[in-house]
């Protein structure tokens, strides 16, 4: 093994850029490290290269252990993404540096340096200066002189990341190309997908400071082993399924399951993964070459380049649930996404409206783990409660739990690190891979930065009241302020959650919260209710304030739109019903809660709800104090507001 | 499209234009371009033989050597020290940064007769540590010692000016890459960040060695003034003047003009070429 990475974990204060992140590269390979900014990659690089001291783990060269190595010692070769060639140096001298340090004798250094520029196309050029250079010169000019010295490994970051496209694709080809010329092991850092399938012998999905899943790009691209891979590589259809007797079933459709899916006695829930290209999509009646999935219409076409893009209703997947594309609210049949070759016919037949029959090319199962549901504990009584409540809940929703302690001080971190594990212990048997964590500082910042980057779905967290008439428990403030993530907020914790009285909001919100609280209820099995408070006189006397034309109006508006509501949860496989009532809309969804004894109300919440008289911040105040239910809170994007 | 009453447009021929010009020329005038001359008519006054003669006078070609001396040493002091401070302000995080930034950036901020000031109540016999040196020996006030470290205090945030810029634009990727190569923190100094230094410690030691030449407030305090020992240029300028010898002071301060319009010229040549020696 050329590169070793074991158990290499990196803190900057209370953020870890990497966590436990082990890597094996074996000589010669091309490895290539994605993800997004600030998913630690950089790091990662930098932690080989010694630039970057690690807080735990080893780091291995040509099994020779160098963490604790500075830089100079490590042999490696490191090309950045500004080049950093030195400017005041010839390109010649720039390449020449390190053979100097490393006292090559002048011949040797010369006839190395005309082979390097030859090698990067630049014969001839050693006496001009960088600056003289274009930006895709000097690259590979940084290239040649990070390979001089013959280093053991050689690390890039983002080495194309300030080119423009076109010289991209070439540069690749000629990196690619000296890669396998001189067989050196190169671990390459980049958040550009393309470049990662185009170059990598094998990729590793890095996020949040893990190391998520690693594998050849095809292996990755085609058979994720999760959901989160599934969705960040390309586009995906991800819909859930049920193995059985080696069928997969898919609304309507059968489907025979390949050798590698999983398998179990009787029913199991699975995810599945339609790339869009694998979706086949024909004018009805004609021949396919995939396995039928049912009749469907075009609801949209896009040209992007030599690809057609579509969006596909398909009826008969009504209430399987689909994880991708989200469905929009209103959307009233099931829809995915599908890519096809531009048609060359005079008369494309592939439009808008038109009606096709959906088949299967490919298909790939993931077994399905649920939602994780982020739980924060201090060690109270009633984080007790909400713990408990969080894993009933994901259990019923055949979900994850994650639990995190936070304290204040440094000095009660042995205690709640002591806490965290008897409650791995005491769910050990239910959730066998139950993630705890220990934070230290103020609940609502590690919670937020827990969050960042996604995974979790849920955030489930205790509420004590008001400390003060004015505010309300600070962690629940900052969080409902800025998490994008929604809150299930626990006064006082349900035996089961069955029932689910969804309050959809005025104005035009109303899609976040009743999407997400639909897919809850449809996981965790429970039915509800959509309700809509039309603020104003109660319905007895409705001439009171409002005259009763207007009323009347308002009436079908709400109830249309509680009707496109149902709509969505049916497509989800959700059972409910709409009621409308009158009046102050806190009381009037306090009295619905207690006289249909719910278990669960939801709500739906602008984000960064500031002015202290916000009529929507006082309502969720209002139903949090008085509710005695857990209250799930959905942050609502300011677009539908 | 075009605006009538744009200054571009219609200011080329206008009248108000040319009288914008002239207003311009006629406030410039006696305000910084008649002083200048004055000097040199004044100087040549006597005519060249004159002229030759009173800066030959010993205690002119003391003060002007003198000053040229602590100059040049100043300059190379700072290029050192200031280096050196900029080097650590820029490329370190440490307690206290902030706070030393802005004291080091102080001297300019101060009135140099202060500083001269601070200078003796630091190191004269009653300093705070003075009273304890010069019982010693070390007694540097009203010594030219004294006058160079007057004179380093002074131009010191000039040279860091000069310098620090540079080195925070310079990215440490140059220095890191540098270390992967296998080059020691002394030799990536030397080859990697010295050179990208080359303009600012240019400017910055021109700057100092001109502000050096010219320093009279804090040199007034710390020198004491004494002729054939710590009297500099200008303090010779100001004594001669002040005894009415008004064409010996004329014909040093033409000198010191000259020799100050001449590193004037030399840092706007630099300036005005285009990057291309700097770091990135």
């Amino acid at each position: 093994m050329s590169i070793v990475l074991d158990h290499v974990t990196k803190r900057f204060g209370a953020h870890f850029a990497l966590d436990e992140v082990s890597l094996e590269v074996p000589d010669g390979e091309l490895f290539v490290l994605l993800g997004g900014s600030g998913s630690g990659k950089s790091t990662a690089l930098r932690v080989i290269a010694g630039l970057t001291r690690p807080d735990e783990g080893r780091v291995l060269l040509q099994g020779e252990r160098v963490d604790l190595l500075p830089p100079q010692k490590r042999g490696v070769g490191f090309v950045f993404q500004n080049y950093s060639l030195f400017q005041h140096m010839t390109v010649g001298q720039n390449i020449e540096f390190g053979m100097r340090i490393h006292k090559v004798p002048t011949a040797e250094r010369t006839r190395r340096r005309d082979d390097l520029l030859s090698l990067i196309g630049l014969e001839g050029m050693a006496d001009s200066l960088p600056t003289r250079l274009s930006g895709g010169q000097q690259q590979r000019v940084a290239v040649a002189r990070a390979l001089a010295y013959q280093p053991s490994v050689l690390l890039m970051d983002e080495p194309f990341g300030a080119l423009d496209v076109r010289i991209r694709s070439q540069l690749r080809k000629s990196l690619k190309e000296i890669q396998r010329k001189l067989k050196v092991t190169t671990i390459l850092v980049t958040h550009d997908q393309e470049e990662a399938f185009e170059l990598a012998d094998r990729i590793g999905i890095l996020d949040r400071g893990h190391l998520v899943e690693l594998g050849p790009p095809s292996v990755l691209y085609r058979r994720p082993k999760t959901e989160q891979v599934a969705r960040f590589l390309g586009d995906a259809n991800l819909l859930m399924g049920e193995i059985r007797d080696g069928k997969l079933k898919i609304g309507e459709a059968i489907l025979s399951v390949p050798p590698d899916a999983p398998q179990a006695a009787g029913a199991l829930e699975v995810k599945v993964l339609i790339r869009p290209e694998d979706l086949e999509v024909r004018p009805r009646g004609s021949s396919a070459d995939g396995k039928g999935l049912g009749l469907g219409r075009i609801l949209e076409t896009l040209q992007a380049g030599p690809v057609l893009r579509m969006r596909v209703g398909i009826p008969s997947l009504r209430g399987t649930p689909i994880i991708s594309p989200e469905p929009v609210f209103g959307q009233d049949e099931p829809t995915l996404m599908a890519h096809a070759l531009p048609e060359t016919g005079e008369q494309p037949v592939l439009v808008p409206g038109a009606p096709v029959q959906l088949a299967v090319r490919n298909f790939h199962v993931i077994p399905h783990e649920g939602v994780s549901l982020l739980v924060c504990i201090d060690g109270s009584e009633l984080s007790k409660q909400v713990l408990e409540f969080g894993a009933r809940l994901a259990s019923q929703m055949h979900g994850r739990i994650e639990v995190m302690g936070v304290a204040e001080k440094p000095s009660e971190e042995g205690h709640a690190r002591e806490g965290l594990s008897a409650v791995a212990g005491a769910y050990a048997k239910d959730f066998p891979n139950l993630k705890t964590r220990f934070r230290l500082g103020t609940a609502a910042d590690r919670i937020l930065e827990e969050l960042e980057g996604g995974g979790q779905g849920l955030v489930v967290l205790g509420y004590r009241g008001r400390t003060s008439p004015s505010t309300m428990g600070s962690t629940t403030e900052r969080l409902l302020a800025r998490s994008r993530v929604p809150l299930l907020i626990i006064s006082e914790p349900r035996r089961t959650t069955k029932r689910i009285l969804i309050c959809m909001g005025s104005g035009v919100a109303g899609r976040s919260e009743v999407i997400f609280a639909g897919r809850l209820a449809g996981r965790a099995d429970a039915e509800a209710t959509l309700l809509h408070v039309i603020a104003g006189p109660s319905a007895d006397h409705p001439g009171a304030v409002q005259d009763a034309q207007t009323l009347e109006h308002l009436r079908q508006v709400t109830t249309d739109r509680l009707a496109r509501g149902i709509l969505t949860l049916k497509l989800m496989g959700v059972r409910s019903e709409m009621k409308v009532r009158y009046g102050d809309p806190a009381a009037e969804i306090l009295d619905e809660a207690s006289s249909g004894d719910y278990d669960l109300i939801a709500l739906g919440a602008p984000g960064r709800m500031s002015a202290k008289d916000d009529p929507r911040r006082t309502l969720i105040e209002k139903v949090l104090d008085q509710a005695h239910r857990p209250v799930l809170v959905v942050p609502v994007p300011r677009q539908e507001i | 499209m075009t605006d009538p009453h744009s200054p571009v447009e219609a200011g080329r021929k206008t009248l108000a234009h040319r009288l914008t010009i002239g207003l311009l020329w006629t406030v410039l005038t006696p305000l910084l371009i008649l002083p200048i001359v004055a000097i040199f008519v004044f100087a040549g006054r006597g005519g060249w033989d004159s002229f030759v003669k009173t800066i030959l006078l010993p205690d002119a070609q003391f003060a002007l050597r003198l000053s040229l001396w602590l100059a040049l040493w100043t300059s190379l002091a700072n290029a050192i020290v200031g280096t050196f401070a900029a080097y650590v302000l820029s490329k370190h995080r440490f307690v206290g940064r902030g706070p030393l930034s802005v004291l080091v950036n102080l001297p300019v901020a101060i009135p140099t007769v202060v500083m001269g000031t601070s200078l003796i109540l630091l190191w004269g016999p009653i300093g705070l540590l003075g009273r304890y040196l010069v019982p010693l020996g070390f007694r540097p006030i009203f010594e030219p010692l004294g006058v160079f470290l007057a004179h380093v205090l002074v131009t010191f945030p000039y040279m860091l000016g000069a310098v620090k810029p540079v080195l925070d634009e310079l990215e440490i990727t140059y220095e890191e890459a540098a270390y992967t190569m296998g080059a020691s923190r002394f030799r990536t100094f030397v080859y990697v960040i010295l050179p990208s230094l080359k303009g600012g410690l240019f400017s910055g030691t021109l700057l100092t060695f001109a502000h050096s030449l010219g320093e009279f407030g804090a040199t007034a305090m710390v020198s004491g003034n004494l002729r054939l020992k710590t009297q500099t240029a200008p303090l010779f300028i100001f004594a001669r003047f002040e005894a009415g010898q008004i064409e010996i002071a004329n014909a040093v301060a033409a000198v010191l003009a000259v020799l100050s319009f001449t590193i004037f010229l030399c840092l706007l040549r630099f300036t005005a070429r285009p990057a291309r020696e700097g770091p990135a």
